[in-house]
């Protein structure tokens, strides 16, 4: 079904999901930004905030790297506004792209089941694939270099971690199925990614939401690109995060989010390289792949934005092997890495040390090995690898 | 060198002043390393760390940053307890080679002893102690670039830190005129280098000590430089740590613990040594060297070495000569060591305050079996430091 985008009905309510890395960023900083014209033409944005991130947290049961899961009453404070709400809502996280069919059926009762349209942006995988990679690095601990990582995401098994979430957040086929559950195929809504068009994103969401055109100019908050220097600090750093055993841990999330930033904010060098085109190997298996994505959006009798010709990659046969990562960065992006990770642990010191003693903490645990003989504390250690040798043989045999 | 050295006298209190850079920090470990070797042959070496710290920081009032300078009793006591030894001592703190006070001078040659104390100076080529000085100062908080550190040093006089701290250190004649004022001539020994002999000094301490050949041969990687680019990095790091005004403590906790640690790990084959000297400074270094030489032989005391290895080579100065400059870049491996580095340090334990929450729940206690095998390591390694303090303390 492929149409125009022209304007929802009255009351309807936009359910955009990204996913990842399809311009989320700068289309949420967009609305935001222009909150007061929204609300002027009739359209609600709920919250306060650039994005509805923590409201779907909530509904997905999802939480920071070792916090607190978001109370599920920031996502029926959200429902409230909503259903509260004149007008059409338009409601953007990308987080959505990852709900799980339960959640999906959730979201759409609670928001209206006659009311909600979804909009999910298709990109092509050419362009989808060096982004997804490098948010993978800045914001999970992956330690998979560029090239290990496309070949897990484009093996044919697509079995392991990476290829796993990498297709359950953008394989198109999965996410019209995931919706559909919950939807009928004329409320699912695939916009087909023109990477020339800037504008095509902001211009699809005025006619939906009846903005007059031009009205959602960029924001402040742009979601830049590291270069490969940059990225393979970040990527050392998760490295060492992951021999050490700290994945999970609550007090990394700060330090990597100033590092983040401190790495962003010194200026691009001229000796700093982006991202580069994909290797000649991907070629074969982009094309089939791309071809599947188009071919099953086309058939898919959803409501398609945009020609889906415009997903199919033929790879370069010319284009160069990937080389080993970029062995150095420039000083001063690493400087300010350093002191963004210093400045956040000493905030964070600083902080725990003048906040207001919280009441009913439970105690410290006592010291487990207090009280213990320093010669029984080495018959512990001794006995340990007898003991792993002995379970490890029971399992082999 | 040129012949064989004469064990000192049986009760003889050999005092190592370093300075700073001379290869203090490998013939302390190894005299350290082998302290029990050492006392089988009639040496005491102090067995609370690899070198003076706190007792000569007690005799100095002074400390580094980030530390508190401990009760002079500390020092005091120490030597009370080198007093009472009827062997060889041994002691090492280059700290004392930056001492300016006289007075000081006096209370360590009267508490040590006057008629046992042997004092050794190293002195560094001018040319090889430079970049490695500078890049010890940037561990230490230095901003000043290498260049600019070089300016001071050279041109600049004592109202400018650079300046003052490097020839504090570093002017044998001023330390040498100040310790001959307590002690005979004969009694004072400097030791000359140029690096090319990398077993230089710890021959000497064998042949003073009278220890067996080859025991103190350094182990290698002690306290090694900084790469440039690592350098740079750091420097940067000082300078905006500085523009914070983060606290010595959060510097001693989080950048010398962590990202210097973490620098010294993170070595990469991308990052180039520290660069020689730059064209316009090398006549000064000749002169500053020549006059050295001189000095040395006008002081009349002991020397091992032929002073003559402390002179430049002659016009070495390359073309594209980039000491000039800072590096522009820094390995990805030494800058996530960095981070890494100072994660590590910040994630090992937690700020005292939060201990002390009042309790609502009571306290589980875990049993042994569930607690790590590292926790278990590092709890037998503190107990066995508290004995070894414990049995100094006894003994002091």
């Amino acid at each position: 079904m492929l149409t125009e985008p022209g304007l929802l009905p009255d009351g309807a309510v936009l359910v955009h999901i990204g996913p990842y890395k399809t311009g989320t960023t700068a289309i949420q900083s967009s609305l935001h930004e222009h909150r007061a014209e929204l609300a002027a033409a009739g359209v609600t944005y709920p919250g306060r905030y650039h994005r509805q991130m923590r409201p779907s947290w909530a509904l997905l049961g999802r939480s920071r790297v070792g916090e607190a899961e978001v109370p599920v009453d920031e996502w029926d404070e959200m429902v409230a506004e909503v259903r509260a709400a004149p007008g059409r809502v338009v409601i953007s996280s990308e987080d959505f792209s990852s709900a799980r069919p339960v959640h999906v059926r959730r979201l759409v009762d609670d928001l209206g089941p006659d009311r909600v349209h979804v909009l999910i942006v298709a990109r092509r995988l050419d362009k989808l694939l060096p982004s997804a990679w490098q948010e993978r690095v800045k914001s999970v601990n992956e330690t998979r270099t560029y090239d290990a990582w496309l070949r897990e995401v484009l093996s044919a098994e697509r079995e392991g971690a990476a290829a796993r979430t990498f297709w359950h957040n953008h394989g198109i086929a999965t996410l019209i199925d995931r919706w559909s559950g919950a939807l009928p195929p004329e409320r699912i809504l695939v916009l087909v990614n023109d990477e020339a068009d800037r504008r095509l994103q902001p211009s699809t969401f005025e006619r939906l939401l009846g903005l007059p055109e031009g009205r959602l100019t960029p924001g402040p908050h742009t979601n830049t690109s590291l270069s490969m220097e940059r990225i393979e600090l970040c990527r050392q750093v998760n490295v060492a995060v992951e021999e050490r055993g700290w994945i999970g841990s609550r007090r990394l999330n700060r330090p990597r989010r100033r590092m983040l930033a401190g790495l962003r904010s010194a200026p691009l060098q001229d000796h700093e390289t982006l991202i580069p085109p994909l290797p000649a190997w991907t070629g074969p298996r982009l094309q089939e792949l791309s071809d599947e994505r188009a071919r099953s959006l086309e058939e898919s009798g959803v409501r398609v934005l945009g020609d889906p010709a415009l997903l199919r990659a033929t790879g370069d046969p010319q284009a160069a092997d990937l080389e080993e990562p970029p062995a150095s960065l420039p000083v001063e992006a690493a400087a300010s890495a350093v002191e963004e990770t210093l400045a956040a642990v000493i905030g964070r010191d600083r902080a725990e040390s003048v906040a207001p003693r919280r009441p009913a903490q439970p105690a410290p645990a006592p010291d487990p090995l207090a009280g213990i003989s320093g010669r029984a504390l080495v018959r512990e250690l001794v006995r340990r690898p007898a003991a792993r040798a002995r379970r490890t043989k029971g399992i082999a045999s | 060198m040129t012949a064989d050295l004469r064990p000192l006298p049986p009760a003889a209190v050999l005092l190592h002043l370093g300075p700073y850079k001379t290869g203090s920090t490998a013939i302390q470990q190894a005299l350290f390393d082998h302290r029990d070797v050492l006392a089988e042959r009639g040496v005491h070496y102090p067995e609370s760390w690899r070198r003076l710290h706190r007792e000569g920081h007690a005799l100095m009032r002074w400390a580094p940053r980030g530390l508190a300078v401990p009760p002079v009793s500390v020092w005091d006591d120490f030597a009370a307890g080198v007093r009472a030894r009827p062997e060889r001592v041994c002691l090492s703190t280059e700290d004392f080679g930056r001492l300016r006070n006289p007075a000081r001078v006096q209370k360590i040659v009267r508490d040590l002893g006057p008629e046992r104390l042997h004092v050794l100076v190293v002195a560094r080529a001018f040319h090889r102690l430079l970049p490695s000085h500078w890049q010890e100062r940037v561990k230490s908080g230095e901003q000043l670039t290498y260049d600019a550190w070089l300016h001071q040093v050279f041109e600049g006089d004592d109202s400018q830190r650079a300046h003052r701290s490097f020839w504090t250190s570093h002017d044998i004649e001023r330390t040498a005129g100040m310790w001959l004022e307590e002690l005979p001539a004969d009694r004072f020994t400097v030791v000359v280098t140029d690096d090319s002999d990398r077993l230089l000094l710890s021959r000497v301490f064998e042949q003073l000590l009278d220890l067996p050949a080859g025991l103190l041969a350094p182990a290698g990687g002690a306290n090694a430089s900084l790469s440039a680019n690592a350098a740079e990095l750091l420097r940067r790091v000082n300078t905006a740590f500085a523009e914070q005004g983060w606290s010595d403590r959060d510097y001693r906790r989080l950048v010398r613990g962590g990202v210097v640690r973490g620098l010294a790990r993170g070595r990469s084959p991308v990052d180039v040594p520290l660069p020689p000297l730059p064209a316009w400074v090398r006549p000064l270094v000749g002169e500053r060297s020549r006059a050295r030489v001189e000095a040395i032989g006008r002081l009349g005391v002991n020397v091992v070495g032929d002073p003559a290895v402390l002179l430049p080579p002659d016009g070495d100065a390359r073309p594209g000569d980039l000491s000039e400059t800072a590096p522009e870049t820094v390995s990805a491996q030494a800058a996530a060591a960095a981070i890494v580095g100072i994660l590590d340090a910040a994630l090992r334990r937690t700020p005292a305050r939060r201990r002390g929450r009042t309790a609502a729940a009571a306290p589980v206690v875990t049993p042994v079996s569930a607690v790590p095998g590292r926790a278990i390591a590092r709890e037998l390694a503190r107990r066995a430091r508290h004995r070894v303090r414990s049995r100094v303390r006894r003994s002091g």
